[in-house]
């Protein structure tokens, strides 16, 4: 029962929980104090994910996003056919999101361990950490949400990003965003 | 003495920084030529997040060089495993979500403009290129190099490269003011001597999809440069022209006239095809991550602007496209 409210808490900041399940979550948030304190965890996850990540700490993330990923992959790794792929879609997805947001925190915790200057090659100085806030864009689908001109714009991008790959600083990379490509979102 | 003091003032301000500069800006340009060469070359496997906005997508990558023979495989691990494979001669997308496979032909490599393939007085006239110094990135020691550009026609970026292997470790497409757009940031990479085939095999079952593939003979359509009537009469500075030609797309039936323009490092290309009443097109801009589209109707046809630019550009360009039939 806790998993599933835990699942639920992950659903909603992803914007994934139906309706009827949100009124449902925050009625329950309502009634139950230790809910809150996952919810304001939750709160601090999210908001360590999209607005207040530096690179210090972004770099720890990448560390630990790394572990979670080889425990995702060695579950997926024994599902090599789409039905079993389809079947492990939303634990795996939930398991991601969940990893990373525990790491986001452990990374911000851990950021002002990182950078020890000693490391630092005698070629060049170390560069100092950058933080930023990463702007709200579009999600992972065209904002122009009509069947034809999505098609179209998909295509053009394609067959954009083939022409331009070998001109691209980041080569194959850039099929990233046709790989993130979510039409139901 | 004070006259001494003021001329190793002015000598340090005028000779000994700009010749520090430029040593910089010539160094991060040697460093972004060893990436570029880097992400072709060698045979690598890694995870990457893919950031844009509130969204992150986790994705492996796996890619070989054998003979000169790139082979490149890229999969998203979470949610639906969309997939997608290249190869010399076709680019496949295995979307599960939308139950398609979009089959591109492998293009030729190689559409920098003649005026920008050994040149980088261009890229410096855009651009400031900016060697920052070291950080660790991806449990590797990094190079970080900053492209700053010096309109609102372009990105710049901010990138991480293996200061072993120049392999590009994180990478941060950032707007005029420097805020990121996009970010893309590897988990774990692993550089190999070799790897095995089958790693490059789809895992998506793609049977009962529906098939977009270019009908060859629109495939061989091709116009000779001098009977196209579309031209694009202004360009922001430092863009110069790829390509042009007709030619079939996937999810087009009729073939599509295509230019495309570059400054060296940002690109954008046009595509221009029939409007078609049955199929109507949103007119106006639509964006996806750090791409920028704009569609405009120009002689009863669609005129839509793609690339990796700031909104300023796609507008720029798409007005700017002229039909001009020849006489």
């Amino acid at each position: 029962m806790k998993e599933k409210i835990g699942e639920q808490i992950s659903a909603m900041f992803d914007d994934e929980l139906e309706q009827e399940e949100h009124e449902l979550l925050m009625h329950r948030l309502k009634q139950e104090s230790g809910l809150q304190q996952s919810l304001a965890r939750y709160e601090i996850i999210g908001d360590a994910i999209r607005n207040n990540l530096n690179v210090a700490a972004t770099t720890n993330l990448v560390q630990k996003v790394s572990q979670c990923i080889e425990r995702e992959e060695n579950i997926s790794s024994q599902s090599a056919k789409i039905k079993q792929l389809r079947f492990l879609k939303p634990v795996a997805g939930l398991a991601i999101a969940a990893s990373v947001a525990v790491m986001a925190v452990v990374g911000l915790q851990d950021a002002g361990q990182l950078q020890n200057p000693q490391e630092a090659s005698p070629r060049l100085a170390q560069a100092q950490p950058r933080a930023y806030v990463l702007p709200v864009s579009s999600g992972t689908r065209w904002d122009r949400q009509q069947p034809e001109t999505e098609m179209r714009l998909n295509g053009y991008l394609v067959n954009h990003s083939e022409y331009t790959s070998s001109i691209s600083l980041q080569g194959m990379i850039n099929y990233a965003r046709i790989a993130g490509y979510d039409s139901k979102k | 003495m004070f006259f001494a003091r003021q001329f190793a003032l002015i000598f340090l301000c005028l000779v000994i920084l700009p010749i520090q500069a430029s040593s910089n800006d010539a160094q991060a340009k040697a460093w972004l030529d060893r990436m570029s060469h880097a992400i072709k070359t060698l045979n690598y496997e890694g995870v990457f997040v893919y950031i844009h906005g509130k969204q992150m997508e986790t994705m492996r990558i796996i890619h070989t060089n054998v003979n000169g023979e790139e082979q490149e495989r890229l999969l998203s691990l979470a949610g639906t495993p969309r997939e997608i494979l290249r190869n010399k001669n076709r680019l496949v997308c295995i979307l599960p979500d939308s139950k398609s496979v979009v089959v591109e032909k492998s293009r030729p490599k190689n559409y920098l403009p003649a005026g920008l393939q050994h040149v980088t007085e261009n890229l410096k006239r855009n651009y400031h290129f900016h060697m920052i110094g070291t950080e660790r990135m991806t449990g590797r020691e990094a190079v970080l190099i900053d492209i700053k550009p010096k309109d609102s026609y372009r990105y710049g970026y901010h990138l991480w490269l293996d200061a072993e292997t120049a392999m590009l470790l994180k990478s941060d497409l950032v707007n005029e003011a420097g805020e990121p757009v996009e970010q893309i940031m590897f988990t774990q990479i692993d550089i190999k001597e070799f790897i095995p085939t089958d790693k490059l095999e789809p895992t998506i079952s793609s049977e009962g999809y529906k098939w977009y593939k270019q009908d060859e003979p629109v495939q061989q359509i091709q116009q000779k440069k001098s009977s196209s009537q579309w031209m694009v009469s202004k360009l922001p500075s430092g863009y110069m022209k790829g390509m042009q030609k007709k030619h079939g797309l996937p999810t087009s039936r009729m073939p599509v006239e295509h230019l495309m323009f570059t400054d060296g490092i940002s690109s954008v290309s046009v595509y221009i095809e029939a409007m078609n009443k049955a199929k109507p097109m949103m007119k106006g801009f639509s964006k996806i991550g750090a791409v920028n589209a704009y569609t405009t109707v120009k002689a009863d046809h669609y005129v839509t602007v793609v690339g990796e630019v700031p909104k300023a550009a796609v507008k720029f360009i798409g007005d700017y496209v002229r039909y001009a039939p020849k006489k």
